[in-house]
Order: structure tokens, then sequence, then C-alpha cells
């Protein structure tokens, strides 16, 4: 809580700080009567609720201090520090006010001893042209004016104070009132209040902030204003944005680090249910890997796990950026958190701004700042409601199933080889598909060939794509609803909040939602202690249904149901014979009815899971600028997953039979019910902190430094079991023989039920001091350093070596507070440089460890163990080490303004896996092995087009990252020299070598397809080849080198429009430099899916296949073979003409949104605004010419439309 | 000011002195239960509960099967492919660095033997522990034995290639390779200390028995074609255990014939193969000659082998309860007494005796509907060949062939040349021949730095 106020020139006059010494030390709410109170409370709504009436009384402690001075013509500077340092040491703040040019060049001599204030400054000032006056300890100098004039004002002059709010009515600190045609300026305190003395009756007062617009209002007796400020809609960058690391809030303009700030507005731009895929293409120097796309139907699989900042920092460890929610580390998954409750993100990129954290730091932080109340504020309500729809993805468009005709082809290619023979007589029945059923037939004389062929024709007229979508699939919609409630008193504050999510999947009977209570109050029971508390629970409840997955991978012509729509048996498993001969052998029903199945639910997993969070802290003030807190948060969630196979489902019919062999002893030794697999997680974490913050003005430098220690655990839990006989109706299971073996009909293998019961614990603790300190000098230096020590009960390490040091250094000059600075056109220019350390968590172990098997031996099920790692004491912690130089600028009246970094990160001491000879029992051994370095830059441009009535404003944002491996010694585990094989293709995680970008792409050299045969060819020791085995294990110097597999520039560009109400954005991202490897036909896996009836291994790429001479000047896909040759399939694969450039710029999304102002404040709500967004518009342009997108290489996801409206009252 | 930081700074120095006091007991904490460094003899023993599996190359490498080029081709890995073929350049990629990673278990629980707590294991454990690894680590040593080196042959094993034989579990010792003179005796030495220490029974037979023991004794010295002590260990063994399955109380017209493996009485120690698509019953067919020259009364016939759409029969006799590929090739009681019949026909005096062992097993192998014709012999040397005969039909899918190839290809008399006819190209195996040692990993022969057999 803090007040400032000082007289100040106007800006770009004032280039010397004149006295901060209020801002920091001031004590705002003491100037806050309870008259003026009252009156407040009267114009505000809803008080009655939660204000309590202020009694804190301002105690004018300056009174009853007494002072001794002894200076000879000394500046008035240097006595007026002597005096605040005197009253400090009383326990009292002072802070002058003052306009530099009133005091410059005057000295005063003085010898005092003990006088009280007002004589001590009549002392000082005897004889000089100043006058003062004394007012909630801050003395306010000023010039004397001729007698009368200032007899004139007195008389009419008045106190005016006011309350400044944001659009939200949340208190708006830092905006600047004064009077018009004056020099007085005043900036409001963090609770948006403010006080001006001795104004003149009728003089009019401007209050401005920078990005809103400013108003002027007409004094006429002394007063109390209210107003909100209107948001500029041309808004810029805010200047008093303070970033949160987790430890404290570092202003910006002393910022040396490198910090990417979100707020809240560009955050909530996005419609979505979850936080981090808001960050996709608005944070700069972050990227989502979106090959891999697995997630929760919250994030679509745009999440932390495939997040990087500023690069791949690690090969082997854990390479996820760090969460952490205010304070501490957040253990559960950010999907919990509701993105309703987030009032900004500061993403942590360099190793000054990064390092706080530590060993935990190395591949960046993501700091989530939730929303809270704020002191004097009145209860304030916003809700949020929206509704989204997408089409489902269209089977028709996957590039990895064909059609029946196409399926067909194959089949009766297949059988014409013979290779359906062993599998038709197969004795345990495998699965057989409806045309080799019929194609037998033929072969054994059965049915003609004519009757064969009509009977496939009659098949395959059906495609189980339209089943797909007609009775498995719908449009995807989700629902967000969100409430919060903020304000508060003079001692407290708070905000509490309800939020409700709800996802309908595009599978029919897929869902998920979540409900998420937040609420954070704070509380100052007495003076200078402030307690927090944080209680946030989260529960959210899936179901997933796993039929649809199945059905999309059936043998195309497979039919679900009937013309009516009555369900139908599908070939899975076992032949259709042997399935339909099992009830009259007394066996459950052995046919798989998956549109059955999808209506009685019989198939369904019931996911759900809670996180409690709790964080409570104490602040104590010792004195203005030293603050000592400790904190603590415990975290705990569960998680539940039970799969219930009903006895209806062919899971559980299919398991209970295939232990039933009446020909043997076993009847049903799994009993006729439901059977139930459950499994069950819980986290728990606990932080504790303690740190002390200092925050001083020492004479012209602003000095801030924090320290402390904390301790971390986190203890994971995890359970499995299998209940088989479960009844859910009377909540009952039936005992099972794990012990016994059974001989399986019709497999004949013997085998005990599945016990599957499994138990895991893991335990990290953390244990780390820190520091971390920043001076800024005459408002144009800052100095920042930072250093921490890690400790970790990594199993194994050494005990000397689990500690880890870490520090940092930056520097930042503001060029523009220079006086010889002069440049016009750039009035903002500052300049930072840091270099520091940060680490990662290790995934290795030094000692000798054996690592016991969660499940029992095979064939005793005793309890076995296995040496799981070689020993290796020399293990040491992976080092990041980063050098971050940029410049911030923004030109006059801040048109254009932006940033511009270069980084380089070397991640040393990497561990990898080093090549060792498999005599030793082991392959390989983790080793420090590894080293990236990678080169990077961050720009960031904003530009105001247009202000005014209509506005535009441009936002760009582009990143550049190239990280090269320049160590390493772990090749592949099968062989001790890189061969070609190991490092062709673009998969994720391929084997890094020396030299190379961390994720390069290599091909196999192409010489087009054997026009005799459609063979592929290639080439070995220069000479076309299709010796695809002695290619594969050539040298990589001769592969085809194409580039990285993850863009080297990525970025977007995003264009806000506003008029009036209006707004109208829309994101535009690109990404540039990169290849990408698309997904073709390999005949041995397509073989493997025919003979087992599924369409497993199928690629649309088979109809473009080489089929007679010539073909291959049309063609690259290689001819039908048999039988498969899987090194020929896998040199296809990963040969030229399957790697694509995989440049795009795409619409990420557009938003239109119209704010209703005014109009609707007689129904109470101060403002309201209706949205509509739309997302994944579609590729504006690629390199490649084949139309593919290379984040999706299945099916491309379909618009999203949303609706919403939000508001305040 | 001065004093009030000074104050400050002491605050901040006591409350970090309190977050790191017990710091290192509270970091000492175990991270992961699964994740143990061995203290207990609880830990070795799980350490030798890990199921062994064996290389299944010994019998990929024998004449047990066949594959039809349809069963050759549409196998997915071009090692099994080559391999099958005995190809000259194909290193047999899979079998080292699973065996020595078995034997890395046995070495720390060697290793950790006297550094261990009792737990909650009985006073005795410890030497029943050290035992039982000493056993399990020359049962791998033999089996490695069996992939990659030629036959013992006792003129030339002072000079010819062994294995590795590692006896530490630091990994930063380097590998060479023994001769096979040194890689027998530390075979049977391990063997003959383990069964000082065994028990005679075991709840599973998994676990490594004095009977086990003197059974792999058996083995090893046959295989050195040490008949005198072969002979010894087999009577050894039979002591403990002559238990024979009677195969009329078996159902053979049961879907799947062959008893499950804990209530075989004959198992003395129970291991199998490590499957391969190779040895899969829809592709590995039997011999017609061999499956023909089971006596109609035998009841091996129908236990042994099912006819298979492919043609022909495919084997189905494994005392495994996997009827796919993963056969059983464990020590069993039979064995022994094929053991001891032949050592006994080996030495001239004693081939009746060797007749009757014999008579004993295939007894409980006839039909008891008819009369059992006894089996005799006129000679020494008819005696051995009858043996020999039967072993090879017993033995069938054991992993025991190429390793009775090996023995009996020194004597030409025995020695046999096998042949793969493959869509008519006819691939061939003379006896003696350097293939039946299969190449080493080509990692292994660069970053052990030890001799690659000969070529």
């Amino acid at each position: 809580m803090q007040f400032s106020a000082y007289v100040a020139k106007p800006p770009e006059r004032c280039r010397e700080i004149i006295d901060k010494q209020g801002v920091t030390a001031g004590k705002g709410m003491a100037l806050f009567r309870s008259a003026d109170a009252q009156k407040l409370f009267q114009i505000m709504r809803l008080t009655a609720i939660i204000l309590l009436a202020s009694t804190i009384s301002v105690t004018a402690k300056a009174y009853s201090q007494t002072f001794s001075l002894s200076f000879r013509n000394a500046s008035l500077e240097q006595v007026f520090q002597s005096i605040r340092k005197q009253a400090l040491k009383q326990q009292s703040q002072l802070a002058f006010s003052y306009y530099q040019e009133d005091i410059q060049g005057l000295t005063t001599s003085v010898e005092i001893k003990g006088a009280g204030i007002t004589e001590t400054l009549n002392e000082c000032l005897k004889g000089l042209p100043l006058s003062f006056t004394i007012e909630n300890n801050i003395i306010s100098l000023k010039r004397k004016s001729t007698p009368a004039l200032n007899e004139a004002q007195q008389d009419s002059t008045v106190t005016v104070k006011g309350l400044i709010l944001n659009e939200n009515n949340e208190p708006l600190v830092g905006a600047t009132v004064s009077v018009k045609g004056k020099t007085l300026f005043v900036t409001t305190n963090e609770s948006g209040i403010f006080q001006l003395n001795e104004i003149l009756s009728g003089s009019e007062i401007v209050i401005s902030h920078v990005g809103y617009s400013t108003e002027v209002i007409k004094i006429k007796d002394k007063l109390y204003i209210k107003l909100s400020l209107k948001l500029n809609v041309a808004n810029l960058q805010d200047v008093s944005v303070v970033y949160n690391n987790g430890y404290q809030g570092v202003a910006k303009d002393r910022a040396t680090g490198s910090y990417d700030f979100v707020d809240r507005k560009l955050f909530e731009r996005e419609v979505g249910p979850d936080v981090i895929s808001k960050l996709d293409g608005i944070a700069s120097g972050v990227f989502f890997d979106k090959r891999a796309q697995t997630g929760s139907l919250f994030d679509n699989g745009v999440n932390i796990n495939n997040m990087s900042i500023r690069g791949i920092s690690t090969i082997e460890s854990n390479a996820t950026p760090l969460v952490v929610v205010d304070n501490f580390p957040y253990t559960g998954d950010p999907n919990n958190i509701n993105p309703n409750d987030v009032e900004s993100i500061t993403i942590l990129k360099d190793a000054a701004a990064a390092s706080i954290w530590g060993t935990q730091a190395g591949n960046g932080v993501i700091v989530i700042t939730t929303k809270k109340g704020a002191l004097n504020v009145p209860l304030k309500v916003t809700f949020n409601a929206n509704f989204s729809i997408q089409k489902p993805s269209n089977p028709f468009k996957s590039p990895n199933f064909l059609g029946p005709a196409d399926y067909v082809t194959a089949e009766k290619f297949l059988f014409s080889q013979g290779d359906y023979d062993g599998i038709l007589v197969d004795p345990t029945d495998p699965a057989v598909t409806p045309v080799v059923e019929i194609l037998s037939q033929e072969r054994n004389g059965t049915i003609t060939a004519d009757q064969a062929n009509a009977q496939i024709d009659a098949l395959t007229t059906h495609d189980v794509r339209n089943d797909e979508l007609k009775y498995f699939l719908r449009d995807r919609t989700s629902q967000q609803y969100a409430v919060n409630l903020a304000g508060g008193s003079s001692q407290a504050t708070y905000y509490l909040s309800v939020g409700y999510d709800k996802i309908n999947s595009q599978a029919v009977a897929d869902g998920i939602d979540r409900f998420t209570i937040n609420s954070y109050n704070t509380y100052r029971p007495i003076k200078n202690l402030e307690l927090t508390g944080n209680i946030s629970y989260t529960q959210s409840n899936g179901a997933n249904y796993s039929t649809i997955g199945s059905v999309s991978n059936l043998y195309p012509y497979a039919q679900v149901a009937d013309a009516q729509g009555n369900p139908l048996p599908v070939v899975t498993g076992y032949s259709a014979a042997f399935a339909q001969s099992a009830v009259q052998n007394g066996y459950l029903n052995w046919q798989d009815y998956p549109l059955q199945e999808l209506r009685d639910r019989s198939n369904q997993t019931i996911s759900k899971s809670i996180d409690n969070r709790f964080v409570g802290g104490a602040k104590y003030t010792f004195m203005p600028g030293i603050t000592a807190d400790i904190s603590y948060q415990y975290e705990y969630g569960t998680s539940q997953n039970n799969t219930l196979n009903t006895v209806d489902s062919y899971v559980a019919r299919n398991e209970i039979n295939e232990y039933t062999d009446f020909s043997g002893s076993n009847e049903f030794p799994i009993p006729i019910g439901d059977i139930l697999n459950t499994s069950n997680g819980t986290t728990l974490s606990q932080d504790g902190r303690g740190q002390i913050n200092f925050n001083k003005v020492i004479g012209m430098s602003e000095l801030t430094a924090i320290g402390g220690g904390e301790v971390r655990e986190v203890k994971v839990d995890g359970q499995s079991n299998i209940l088989y006989g479960y009844s859910h109706q009377l909540g009952t299971v039936q005992p099972v023989d794990y012990v016994d073996y059974f001989q399986l009909y019709p497999s004949g293998n013997y085998q005990t039920v599945p016990f599957n019961t499994q138990v895991s614990e893991t335990l990290n603790r953390f244990t780390s001091i820190y520091f971390n300190g920043s001076d800024t000098y005459r408002g144009r230096y800052t100095l920042s350093a930072s250093a921490r020590k890690d400790a970790a009960n990594v199993y194994g390490v050494n005990a000397n070596q689990k500690g880890t040091p870490l520090y940092s250094l930056g520097g930042g000059w503001k060029i523009s507070n220079e006086p010889f600075y002069h440049v016009k056109a750039i009035s903002f220019l500052n300049l930072r440089a840091t270099f520091g350390y940060s680490g990662i968590n290790p995934a290795a172990f030094a000692l000798p460890i054996i690592s016991y098997s969660s499940v029992g031996s095979y064939f005793t099920n005793l309890p076995y163990a296995n040496v799981s790692s070689p020993a290796n004491p020399n293990l040491i912690w992976e080092k990041v080490s980063q050098i971050n130089l940029a410049v911030d600028f923004s030109s006059f009246k801040q048109i254009i303004s932006g940033s511009f970094e270069y980084y380089r990160k070397h991640s040393t001491n990497l561990i990898g896996p080093a090549p060792l000879d498999p005599t030793t029992g082991f392959s390989s051994i983790d080793e420090n092995s590894a080293n990236i370095k990678g080169d990077g830059v961050d720009l960031q441009l904003n530009t105001k087009n247009i202000q005014g009535r209509v506005s535009w404003e441009t936002n760009l944002i582009i990143s550049y990252n190239k990280s090269k491996v320049t160590k390493y010694i772990g090749y592949s585990y099968n062989s001790n020299a890189p061969i070609a094989s190991d490092y062709v293709g673009a998969a994720q995680g391929i084997a890094p070598k020396n030299g190379i970008i961390l994720e390069s792409v290599y091909a196999y050299k192409w010489e087009g397809l054997d026009p005799a045969t459609g063979d592929p060819q290639g080439y070995y020791q220069g000479k076309v080849s299709k010796d695809y085995e002695d290619i594969m294990n050539d040298s990589i110097r001769n592969l085809v080198y194409k580039g990285s597999a993850i863009p080297l520039y990525f970025g977007s560009i995003r264009n806000a429009f506003g008029y009036k109400g209006f707004s109208l954005s829309a994101n535009i991202a690109f990404r540039f430099a990169y290849w990408f490897q698309r997904p073709t036909i390999s005949y041995s896996a397509f073989y493997q899916g025919l003979e087992g009836a599924t369409s497993s291994g199928a690629n649309i790429d088979f109809d473009k296949r080489w089929q007679k001479p010539g073909d291959e000047k049309l063609t690259t896909v290689p001819s039908m073979n048999y039988p498969a040759d899987q090194t020929r399939d896998m040199f296809y694969a990963n040969a030229e003409p399957n790697f694509l450039k995989g440049d795009n710029v795409k619409l990420q999304d557009i938003r239109l949104a119209y704010q209703l102002d005014n109009k609707i404040r007689r129904f109470g709500f101060s403002r309201i605004e209706v949205y509509g967004y739309v997302r994944d518009l579609g590729v504006l342009w690629r390199a490649n010419r084949e139309h593919l997108d290379p984040d999706y290489l299945g099916i491309p996801p379909a618009k999203t439309f949303s609706f919403g409206i939000k508001g305040v009252f | 000011m001065k004093m009030a930081i000074g104050k400050y700074v002491v605050l901040l120095a006591v409350s970090f002195g309190l977050v790191f006091t017990g710091c290192k007991k509270y970091l000492a904490a175990n991270s992961n239960i699964s994740n143990q460094v061995p203290t207990t003899a609880g830990d070795l023993q799980a350490l030798l509960n890990r199921f062994l599996f064996d290389s299944p190359t010994p019998i990929i490498a024998s004449d047990d099967y066949f594959l039809q080029y349809s069963g050759w081709s549409s196998m997915y890995s071009i090692f099994d492919q080559m391999n099958y073929l005995w190809d000259a350049n194909t290193p047999d990629e899979g079998s080292w660095a699973v065996a020595y990673n078995y034997i890395e278990n046995y070495n720390t629980v060697l290793d950790n033997i006297n550094n261990v707590s009792l737990g909650d294991s009985s006073a005795g454990a410890l030497p029943r522990i050290k035992a039982r690894a000493l056993f399990l680590r020359a049962y791998t040593f033999l089996n490695l034995v069996q992939v990659y080196t030629k036959g013992y042959d006792s003129a030339t094993a002072k000079g010819d290639l062994g294995i590795c034989l590692r006896t530490t579990s630091s990994a930063t010792a380097s590998s060479i390779r023994a001769t096979m003179e040194e890689t027998y005796n530390q075979i049977i030495n391990d063997f003959k200390t383990a069964a000082v220490s065994l028990p005679v029974t075991e709840q599973f037979s998994t676990t490594p028995t004095k009977v086990a023991a003197y059974g792999a004794l058996a083995r090893v010295y046959l295989s050195m074609s040490d008949f005198v002590n072969a002979k010894a260990y087999a009577d050894s063994c039979l002591t403990y255990n002559s238990n024979l399955i009677d195969f009329n109380t078996l159902d053979s017209n049961s879907r799947y014939s062959s008893p499950t493996p804990q209530l075989n009485p004959e198992i003395i120690f129970y291991t199998e193969i490590n499957g391969s698509e190779v040895l899969k019953s829809s592709r590995a067919l039997v011999d017609s000659n061999l499956y023909s020259s089971y006596d109609f009364n035998d009841l091996r016939r129908p236990m042994y082998f099912r006819s298979s759409s492919l043609g022909g029969f495919t084997f189905n006799g494994s005392y495994s309860h996997e009827q796919s590929a993963n056969v059983f090739d464990g020590i069993a009681v039979d064995e022994i007494y094929l053991i001891r019949a032949e050592c006994e026909a080996r030495t001239s005096e004693g081939y009746l005796s060797g007749m009757d062992d014999l008579n004993t097993l295939l007894k409980t192998r006839w039909l008891n509907t008819v009369p059992f014709p006894t089996f005799s012999a006129t000679s020494a040397d008819d005696a051995l060949m009858q043996i020999l005969i039967e072993r090879r039909k017993e033995l069938l899918f054991r992993g025991q062939r190429k390793s009775d190839l090996e023995r009996n290809n020194l004597e030409p008399q025995y020695a046999v040349t096998l042949s793969r006819d493959l869509n008519g190209v006819v691939y061939s195996l003379p006896a003696n021949d350097l293939r039946y040692a299969y190449l080493i990993p080509e990692n292994v022969i660069a970053l052990g730095g030890i001799v690659q057999n000969p070529r």
C-alpha cells in the first residue's frame, strides 16, 4: 500500500527524478479519513456487503519527531535527505514533494538540535523563496508568490480526492492527475486513489493514463471524484507493467531480463477452456510442436508437453517448461486451471528472468497470475459465457484409410499369393474378412466365380466411413460459464470465482466437464501484517467410449448396422463362423456389435480428477521497504480412471470366453459379469518458503533485493486394479483364481487370469536458497544479479553433487533518459544485456539401481527386479547458460513500439546415452555426454496505424531459433557408429548428431522407380541401387540433408480494428524454414492389417502405386510386391519424395466483439461485451503442392465457431 | 540503516540455516519405490526372480524344423530370414545383449552378497542366493556358448574361442574372449560350487536346485564328450528325481495335449526360449521322415505333433505352456535318462544298462494297451545308434540339437550335413562348418574390442 505524490515538470522536460522517496515511503491509507470514506461509500453501489468503515486514523508522527541538523552551504537535497533519514530512524516516513526547478541551486546553512519538524523546516528555508505545507507526512514545497495572489488563492482552494478505475471498474494504478495550466501532478496509488491539495476552485483537472482516453473535470468545490477511464482502443504497451516471476514483482522499466507479458485483454481474446493452448501465436519465442498431438479434450493436443520456450534445451530429461501459479509451481494438470481466473501470464525466457527458479527453469517458466480483489473497491461481479461448435473430423479426409475398392484389390492380390492360406486353416480361427471368405469359397468350388463377384460387389457398395459419420460422430460443442466476485475493504480483499466448462466430443458419448471454485483473500489484522489465503478446487469428469477408434480401423466395407439402423456384428478377433458358433457351444456370444455397445455404453471409461490447492501466506512489514514473508502451498490432486466393460461388451465377453475351455476343465474361471479396470493416482505437493524483501531508495539508487529459502516435496502415488464379476447394481465383485494357469480357447496358450495390480510411488524433494537483487541508478542504469543453490533427492547422485549453484547477471541502460539523448523520433530507448545459468532436473541415476517390476515375474508371479541402469557416479546436473541482448524502443506517442532480443543458449552436461559394449549388460550408459547450442531472435513490433474514432493496430511477433548439437556421443542402441537408418525421417526425437540442427531431416537419395518393376531406387556407393539393406546401413554422409524438422522462423501478425463499440481482430500465424514427412503406404504394414482384417497400415498412396511400365514417370509410389519387403518400405518412406517443405501461413482466428457501454448502466451493468470467435480458419499459403497441413498429417480440424457474452456489474 | 540491514542479514542467515538443517536426511529419501539400491537379501533374490529366457538360436539353427517359402518370406525380420539360412555374414543380433543383461543381474547379486542385510530373510538365505546366482550365471554362459562358439573339442579347446566370462557387475571392466577350455572350466566350477549350497527342492521349478545343478553338469560334460563325468552327474541327478510322465495318462485327443509345466513331474529346471517368429507353429514344420519314424504305438506321435494346414506336421509337444514359439528348453528327467543311456553305451561294458535306461523312458511313451516292444541291442554301437535316434526323437525342440550335432560331427560316422530348401535353392551347412558359431554383433566387436568368430 503506497501512495505517490510528487510535483514534477511536464514529462518532456522532466528528466531528473526529483525525489521518489515519497513514492515508496508515503502512507496512502493514512490519507484516507473516515469522513471521506463515508462520502465514498455513499457513491458506491453494494458497498454494505463488504466494506467496513475505515478505522485507521492519521497519526502525524512527524510532528512528534525531533531533528538535529548541521549543514553549511549545503544543497537543499542533501538537507532533505538527512531529515528523511532521521525521520526513518524514528519509525516515521517523510516525503518531500517539490518541483526541481524551484530548489535548483539553492543552498542553506542550518544548525539545530532536537527541533520539531516545523521548526526544522523554517530554519532550513530561512531566507529562501520557498514555502512549505505538511500534510500526511508529505512536505510540499513551493515558490513563494506575491502575497496578494497567495491570499486570494488560499481563500478559494480546495482539496480534491478521488478514485480512478479502469474499464473493468478496478483501481487504476499510476494514472496521472494534473491541474490544467499548472505543473502540479499526482499519480494514483495501488488502490487507484489520489489527492490534490490546494487547487483553485474552478480549475480543470486532467486525468490520464497510458492506454486510456484522457478525461477533464472542472472543480467547483472540495470534492471527491470517482471516475472510470475508458480504454483507448488503440491500447499501448503499458509502461506500468509489473512482471511477476513467482517470487516478486519486477517493474518492467527496471527489468534486465527477458520476459514476455500476456495481459488479460490479449489472453481473453481467444475462446477456449484451457490456459496453455491460448499462448499459441500470442507469446514470442513460444513454440508448440503440433506433430505429436496427445492431450485431453480441453487442449486438443496443444499443451505443456509439446511446448518449448526458445528452443529445446535438453535431450533426455524433462523438456517441459515450469508452470507457476502465483507463487508456487503447479504440480497438477494445467488443464485444471480455469482461464477465466487468469489475470496475466508472464513467460520467463532468459537466465536473468528465470534463474530465480534455478534447476527447474532451464526450459523456461510460465508464471500465471490469477485475478484478485483490491482494497477499497466495491463488489464487482464479472461473468463470461460462451458456446462453441465444430464439425467432426471427416473420415473421408483421412489419408490413412482406403475405400472398399482398393482394399478388395489388395485382398484379392494377397489371396492369389496364398497369403491367407495359413490363416484360413489356422485352428485358432483368426478373423478373416467377408471378402476373403468368399474368395476361399470360390476356390473350394462352393460358389462360382460369378457368384463370388456378385457377393463381393454387393459387400463393397457399403463404406464404413458413412456409418462412422452417421452413428459414431457428431458436432463437437463446448460451453463455458464463469462468474467471479471481487472487491475489498480497507483491511481485506476478496476474490471468489466459479466456473463450469463442458465439452461434448465429436465422438458420440464422449465428453468432459470441469467445475472450478477459486477464492483468493487477503486480510490485514494488524498494521504491517498481511495474511493471504487462496483455496481452489477443480473437479473434472470425463467419459470416453473406446469403440469409435476401433470402428475407424475396421475393414472398409464393414457394416455396423442394417438399413433400419439395427446393430450388426463385424468381424474382429475371430472368424465369423467361429464367433457365430460360440453360443451353441456354451460360450457367451462371441460376436462384436460396435453400434450396440455404443448404444449400451457397455465399454466406457469414466475419468474423474480433483485438484485442491491451498496457499497461505503472511507478510510482515518491518519498516518501509523491508518485508518478510512466509508462504506455504499444499496441493492435492487425485485422478481416477474406471473402465467398465459390462458383460455385454465384446471385451468382457471375449475375455470370459477365452478362459473357458469346455473340452478342458476350466469353465468360466473369469466369472460371467462386468469387468472393471480401475486406476487411481494421487499427487501431493507441499512447498514452503521464507523470504525477505528489501526495497529502498538510497540516494539516487533504487535498490530491490529478495533472499530466501524454500523446501518442496512432490509425492505421486498410483494404483491400478482389475475387478471381475463386478456388479454395478450390487456393488459386488467375485473372487478369481489368479494362481493357476488356464489353457485359453482357442489359442491354446496357458495363462493366469490378468491380475494387473500395480502400485507406484515417487517422491521428489528439493531444497533451495536464493537471492535476487537489482539496483537502478538515476533511473537510467540498472544492474541485476541473482544466485541460487538447488539440491534434490536425485537418488544415486553422489551427495556432494546433489546441490548445484546457479547465478545470473544483468544490466540495463535507459538511453532515452540520458541528458544527451535528443532523438525525438524514438522517445524511448532501452538496452538490456544478461547472462546466467539455469538448470534442468536430471532423469538419470548414478548408483547401481535395481528397479522392481510392478508386476510379478512371468510364470511364477514372484516379485522381481532388474538392474535398470549401469552405475555412473560421475553424473552432474545439466546446465543451461544464456546470453540475452535486447533493445526496447518506442516512437513519439508510441505509434511504433517494440523490442528486439537476441539470445544464445548453451546447454551443457546434457545427460544422454553413450554407447556401451553390450557385454557389460547394457547397450548404453547415461553420461553427461551432450551439448546443445542455440541462437535465436525474438522480435516484437506494435504499431498504431490509425487512432481516433476508427482505430487500427498491428502486433507482429517473429521468433527465430536454431539449436545445434555441438556434442553427442550416444548413437543408436544397436550400432556403434551412426548409420543412415538411424537418422532418416522427421519423427520427433530422432537421434541427435554433432554439428547438425537438433531435429534434422535427412532423406535417402532418390532415383525414381525401376521402370521394369516399380521398385524404389536409391544410391549406394555412388551407383543406383535397390539393395535397401546396404543403403540403410550406409554412412549418413550419403543421405540428403533437408533441413530442420522444427520451423526456424515462426510467429504471428495480429491486426485489431476498432470503431465505436466494435472491435475486430484477426491473428495470422506463420511457420517457415522446416520440413515434414508425409505418411505413405508401407506394404508390409498394410499386409499385416489385411491379414488381421483391419485397415491399419492403409494409405491413399496405394492408389498412386506403380502398376505398369511408364507409371514411373507419373508416380513415386512403389509397386505392390509380394512378399512385402520391410526394408523396401522403410527405404521408400524415408526417401526424398516423402519429405516436403513445411512452410505455411494460417489464419489462426478472428474475433469480433461489440461492447455496450453507457446504455446498459441503468440495468446495473457497467460493461457488457458480446463476441464471436472463429478458429482454425485454414491455411492461407503453404509451400507444399500436395495441399497438406504439416501440423495435421491425419485429418485436419474443422473450423470452430464460438459465441459469447461477458460483462461486469 | 546499517544496523537494520545487519539485523535482517542475520535473520536471513537463520532462516537459511533452518532450511538446511537435516537437509541431508531429507534429501536421502528414495525418489521412486521401484528404484532401489540393493540393500537386503530380498533385493538380491528379486534380481534372481526375473524369468530366464534363453536364446532361440540353438533351435533356429537346428534341423528340428523347416520353413516353406511362404512362411520364410512372411517373416518381418531380415535377421531371422538370414539366420535361418545360416548366412555367413549375418550376426545373431539379439542373443548376446539379452544374455549379458541377465549376467549383469547375477553379477550384481554376487558383488553385493557380502554387503546386504538379511532383512526379512532367514539366516541361510545368503549362501543359497549366492548359489542360485552362480547357477543362473553358468546356465546363461552355457546358453551363450551354444550360440556363439563352435562345439567343444578337447583337442583344440585350449586355443578355441570361447565367450566373454564376465564375472563383475562393473561396467568399466573390459571384455575378453576366454578360450573354450576356460569357458567350460568356469561353467563347471560355477555349477559345482552352486550344487553344494542349493537345496534339493524348491517351490517353483524356475528356481535352481541341487538336482538341476547335477543335471546341468551332466549336460555340460556330455557336450564336452566327457562321458564319465556326464554319467556320474546324470546318476546323481536321477537319484533325486527319476519321475517320468506316463504319456498314457495324457489326453492325446485333447486339442492341446501338453501338460501344464508346474504339474509336469519330469521338469527339473524350467526355462523357455525367447519366442521367435521363425518357430511359430503356423510356420515351422517338422520333417515328414522324422515324423514317420515314430512308431504308431509311440504316444509321442500324437502328443508331439499335429497336422498343419500348410501340409505336413507342426510341433505341439513342448512342456511349455505356450503353444506358440516359446518352447521349453530347460532340464527334464527324460533328457537325463538319455544322457546316462548314451554315456553307458559309449563305455563298452555298460551298453546294456544304457538300453535299460532307454526302455525305462520309452515305456512311459508307449501305448499301454499293446505290449511294449522292449528295445535291445547287439553291440555298444548298435545301442548307441538307437539311443542317439531316440534322443533326437525325444528332445525335439528342446534346444539341445545344435549341441548334439556339434558333438557328433566330430565323429565322422555320426557327422551330418544340414540343408534347407527354399524355393528350390538349397542351402547347406556341412559338419564342423565355421557357421556353427554365429557372428557376434558388430557393436560388441567394435566397442568391446573382442575377436569376431572366423569365417
